[in-house]
Order: C-alpha cells, then structure tokens, then sequence
C-alpha cells in the first residue's frame, strides 16, 4: 500500500529540482532514478552519478532503506587514493544492473519521506569524510 | 441541466463544520470555501474536507443578493488547493432573503468560473456547492459533474459530521427522511437496550457500519459482545484460519474440533447471522495488506475496530482510516512476564483516533505504535537479505504472546461500551483508557497529536498523507497501463 498521493507530490517536486528528464520512475512507482546527481568532483572519481531508489511497498508507513549507486563510484581520499564508499557494499551478490548498495537509512519516526531521504543522501555526498571518520578504526 | 445522483456525503469534524457555517449575520450574504479530497464508493460520492478558508471582511464584497471574494482570497484559495494536492473545493453561501433556498444563475456562472480557474491546478477538481436557507434551517448542495465536456448539476442528500459527538446527519436534508420513534420496532432481543439507549439508539446502532480488522480472541469477542448489543451491519476482517491454540479464547466456537481450520472471519460472521438473521454480517478472509481489499472495507464502513496483534497492520489500518476519515478504535491488551516467567503486569487498551480532531490524535502520536517493529514488518525479502549478509543487525522472530480470555472479555467490554456510548450520541469517547489489571486501576489518557504527523498532522506538510489513491491516480494509470 503506497502513499500514491504523497510519492507523486514528492516526485514531481524531484522533477522540478533535478530536471523531468532527469528523474525517472516506472508508472506504479515501484522505484525512482535520479541520473546525473551532481557530486563534488575534488571528493569522487566521477561528477554525476546515478541514484536508484527502491520505494517500499508501504510507503510512506515504511521507511526508505534501499538506495543504490554507481558500482564505479568510489571516494577519493586525502592522498588522492580511491577508496570504496563508506557504508557502500559493492560485491558482486549484490550488485543489481551495475550498481552498488548504498545502506543508508533515513531516519525513524520522522516524517521526512522521499524528499527528506534525497536531502539526507544530498548532505551525505557533500561531506563524505564525516562519514568515513565514523567508519575507519 | 440537472441530475440526482444517488448519495453525496460531505464529511466535516465539528470543528471545520462550525467554522464553514458561522456567518456573520443573515442580512447579507456570506461565503467559505473548504479543500479536500472526494472519493466514491459503490456509485455515491464523499467529500473528505481537509481545510476551511473563510475569506475575511477585506477578502469579500458583499450584499443581499451577491457575494464576490476578491481575486487576492481566491489566489490563496487556489495556493491551497494546490499545496494539498486537493480534489475536490466546497463552496458554501447563504442566501438570507429565504429559508428554502435555491440555487440561482449567479451561483451556476461562480461554479463554472471556479471550476476553470482551478483545472488549471488540478484537471480533475471538482466543485461542491452548498447554499444555506435563512438561520441554517434549510441547506441545498450539488456537485458540478463536467465529464464529456457537459455540465451538469448533480443534487446531493447529506452532509455528515463525524466526530466526539457520533455520526450526526446535517438537520434540514437528512431529518424528514427518518421515520417517527413510534415507527420504529425494536426486536424483542434489544428491548433491555432500547430501555438504556432509547428507540433512536437502537436505531442509530442498526445503521451503524461497523469493520472489525482481525478477529482472533479479542476481535470475536468484539464481535459477540457488539452483535449482542444491536449493531446489525458488522464486517469481520481477518486471513487467518482457526487454529488449536486459538480456540479456547474464540468466541462462537461450540465444537473446537469442527472449527480448527476454518477461517476465522466466516467463522465470526457465521455465528453472528445464527444468531441475529436480521442483521447483515459480511466475512471479509483476507489480509489487511492487501490495499484495495482493505480501503474498499474501510471505505464502506462508519466505524473501524481493530484488534490485531500487531504494530504493522495497526499502521496500516490507521493510514487508511485518516485517508477516508474513519473513526478508528485500537483494542489491545497485553500480559507481561518477568525473567522467572510469572505474571509482571496485565493491561487492556482502549485508544480512540477520530481524523481531524484534535483531541483524538493517531496512535502513533499517541506513542502506541513500535517504530522498529513496524519497520522490520515492511521490509522487503531482499532487503533483509542485504542487511543480514552485510553485518547489520536483523530482528528475531518473536515467541507469541501469553493470552487469556478474561482479559480479551475486559478489553471488548470497555470498548463496546465505549462505542456504543458514542454511536448513540450519548457522550464522546475516552481517548485512551488504560486499564491496568494486576493493581486495578483505571486511566483516562489524553495524547497530544503532532501537527507535522502525515497521518492527523493539521499543517500543511502533514496533508501528503490525505487522498484518494484511487481518485488520485487509479484510472488514469488503469489507462496508460493499457496504452
């Protein structure tokens, strides 16, 4: 049971930002695309990569966990090394059309939905190397 | 060129109903317009009001026979509408000069020029009119119908109110068509419940469309206790079948070796038509995920009681409470054990979510609902697979809980009663009653909604959870589906 009504809103809104053609989702919208989501270039071996989105099947009562990106993108770190994403599993089981499962969640009981999970996803490509210091040892 | 349509309902809280039709005075005309959303069930149309935008005394150019909001009101109208994604506006006027009024041309040329206006926003919208005869005592209202490019009136037959107070028929068009107290014939069955509730109670519980969502031991025992009770039209909603473990909780069962296996619903919905043929006891066996199925009983109902077992279905039943503007009463009840596996602490639930009403906020406001438990309910297959060979942590499958009938019995008595209290008009609910049985006391909570909640929020953000999946987008994806 999609919230229909809240994911056209929401996508429409998406379209607005990022382009019509940009934005792409099948007519149930069972998921959505966002090609050429801009990244900062000094931070990442690519400018623009392309998100990918899987809406649960009871949006919005269940929460956006399973977004996927580029399998190629990868992080460049402070000695210009590429480094896998932090919180990105690239393998090969659970590479999906090439792309790589980013997990990342939004967060719970807040009400934030598609929009709030690509502002979120938006910040966390801004400032990758909050999250990396989280994740080294 | 007009026609009647079976049943238009325009369902308002008390307090947008209140705020709709308060005018300032009867010697010249007045206006409000409300925002919401229209959905249809079985050939009668209902409008959900969402918002009331009453134009203030600058907003509005008035006299005796024309009213005329300025184009300034009319652009945050249609800012409104455009910000709910609404479906349906509702345009209410007086005319003080009559107590039996009628629409006029003047009104036919506003329609129209609202209608054109706001297509531009929505292309499907639609325009509700209803005029108010001098004092409120009478009122007419119509829908402007435009398919195939016509224009047509379609008149309309009441407006409800659902609220604390019941489920009230708007005076002046649904009144006249009850029948007088003396007509009415109690069955000889309720006549102990006539003497409690009076004939017009009685009455009011015969009509009265009651959901039960899951029918284990507290939802039959629901089931029993509101059949008994007088409510004639009871739909029983549950996919499971009968099982050893259930049946010595599960009302209606006389012989538990015929049962097992059967489901549950038919099972319910059996018992209750032996014992009451008048009544119209409908089984629905299937599972409260399935959307379509679920709305559809949602929408055909006045009323839903829930007693499931989970936090899931309850989110589930809730959204699709809010959305078509059901009342919705959670029943739970709960046995609490500690380490050395003995009884900590009993308690019964009675919670009360009424859309639109502030005091009767969603159980997720009111902290009813587990967050995790729901998420980990909605995650998918493959998800869970990601996560578990990834390293995050996964839930486990939780044991079932301890269950026993005398407190399913307590759980269904306090909420028939309180149902049957509010369906009668006598009082308005409790919204949360606690009841703790290992220290025997009683508890009338009071939650507090959050205004920003996507289900009973009242701000604008809050309004994406509101609408009609099926008047939203339905047919038209049917047919791009198709092409």
């Amino acid at each position: 049971m999609k919230n229909m009504h809240r994911l056209r809103m929401e996508i429409n809104a998406l379209q607005n930002r990022y382009g019509r053609a940009q934005v792409v989702t099948p007519s149930d919208s069972s998921w959505i695309k966002i090609c050429g989501f801009p990244l900062n270039p000094g931070q990442y071996n690519l400018s623009n990569c392309t998100i990918l989105i899987i809406i649960p099947d009871h949006y919005d009562l269940a929460k956006i966990r399973e977004c996927y990106v580029d399998h190629d993108l990868r992080l460049i770190d402070n000695r210009g090394r590429y480094r896998e994403l932090p919180h990105g599993h690239g393998w090969a089981e659970y590479e999906i059309d090439g792309y790589q499962w980013l997990c990342f969640e939004e967060p719970l009981g807040s009400n934030t939905g598609l929009i709030g999970f690509v502002s979120t996803l938006r910040a966390y490509f801004t400032d990758p190397h909050k999250y990396v210091e989280v994740n080294e040892e | 060129m007009k026609k009647t349509i079976l049943q238009l309902c325009v369902s308002y809280s008390a307090a947008q109903f209140a705020q709709a039709t308060q005018w300032t005075d009867w010697v010249l005309e007045d206006v409000s317009y409300a925002v919401g959303f229209a959905y249809q069930v079985n050939g009668s149309k209902t409008v959900l009001i969402r918002e009331v935008l009453k134009p203030g005394t600058t907003e509005i150019d008035r006299s005796r026979y024309r009213v005329e909001p300025s184009p300034e009101y009319l652009c945050r109208l249609y800012d409104k509408a455009q910000a709910l994604g609404a479906s349906c506006v509702v345009q209410h006027h007086t005319h003080p000069f009559s107590k039996h009024p009628d629409f006029s041309g003047i009104d036919d040329e506003a329609a129209y020029r609202l209608h054109h206006d706001l297509r531009q926003i929505n292309p499907r919208v639609e325009i509700v009119q209803v005029v108010h005869g001098r004092d409120n005592h009478h009122a007419k209202a119509r829908i402007l119908n435009t398919t195939n490019g016509e224009n047509r009136f379609d008149y309309f037959e009441d407006i409800t109110l659902t609220g604390p107070a019941g489920i009230q028929k708007y005076p002046g068009t649904q009144t006249a068509s009850l029948p007088a107290c003396d007509a009415i014939k109690v069955p000889a069955q309720e006549e102990r419940n006539a003497r409690a509730f009076g004939v017009n109670g009685v009455e009011a519980l015969h009509d009265l469309r009651v959901l039960i969502l899951g029918t284990g031991g507290l939802g039959s025992a629901m089931a029993y206790q509101l059949s008994r009770l007088g409510f004639w039209r009871i739909t029983v909603y549950d996919c499971q079948r009968i099982e050893a473990t259930n049946v010595n909780r599960f009302y209606f069962v006389t012989k538990p070796r015929t049962a097992i296996g059967r489901f549950k619903a038919s099972y319910v919905a059996r018992g209750m038509r032996l014992f009451n043929p008048a009544g119209k006891y409908r089984a629905i066996n299937a599972s409260i995920f399935d959307e379509r199925v679920a709305a559809g009983a949602i929408k055909e109902s006045d009323i839903v009681v829930m007693a499931v077992d989970h936090d899931a279905p309850r989110c589930v039943a809730m959204a699709l409470a809010a959305r078509y503007g059901k009342p919705l009463v959670n029943v739970s009840n709960a046995i609490y054990l500690d380490e050395l596996q003995k009884i900590k602490g009993a308690f019964v639930s009675c919670q009360w979510f009424i859309p639109r009403e502030d005091n009767y906020p969603c159980l997720r406001c009111q902290g009813g609902i587990n967050d995790k438990e729901v998420e980990a309910a909605f995650m998918s297959e493959r998800l869970k697979r990601l996560r578990q060979k990834a390293g995050y942590v996964v839930g486990t499958p939780e044991s079932p809980n301890a269950q026993v009938i005398p407190i399913n019995s307590a759980a269904a008595g306090i909420a028939a009663w309180e149902l049957t209290v509010w369906a009668c008009g006598i009082r308005s609910p409790s919204p949360w009653i606690h009841y703790d049985l290992m220290n025997n006391s009683f508890q009338v909570l009071q939650g507090s909604g959050d205004p920003d909640c996507t289900v009973c929020g009242s701000s604008p953000a809050s309004c994406l959870a509101t609408g009609d999946a099926d008047f939203v987008g339905g047919p038209k994806n049917k047919k791009e589906e198709k092409s």
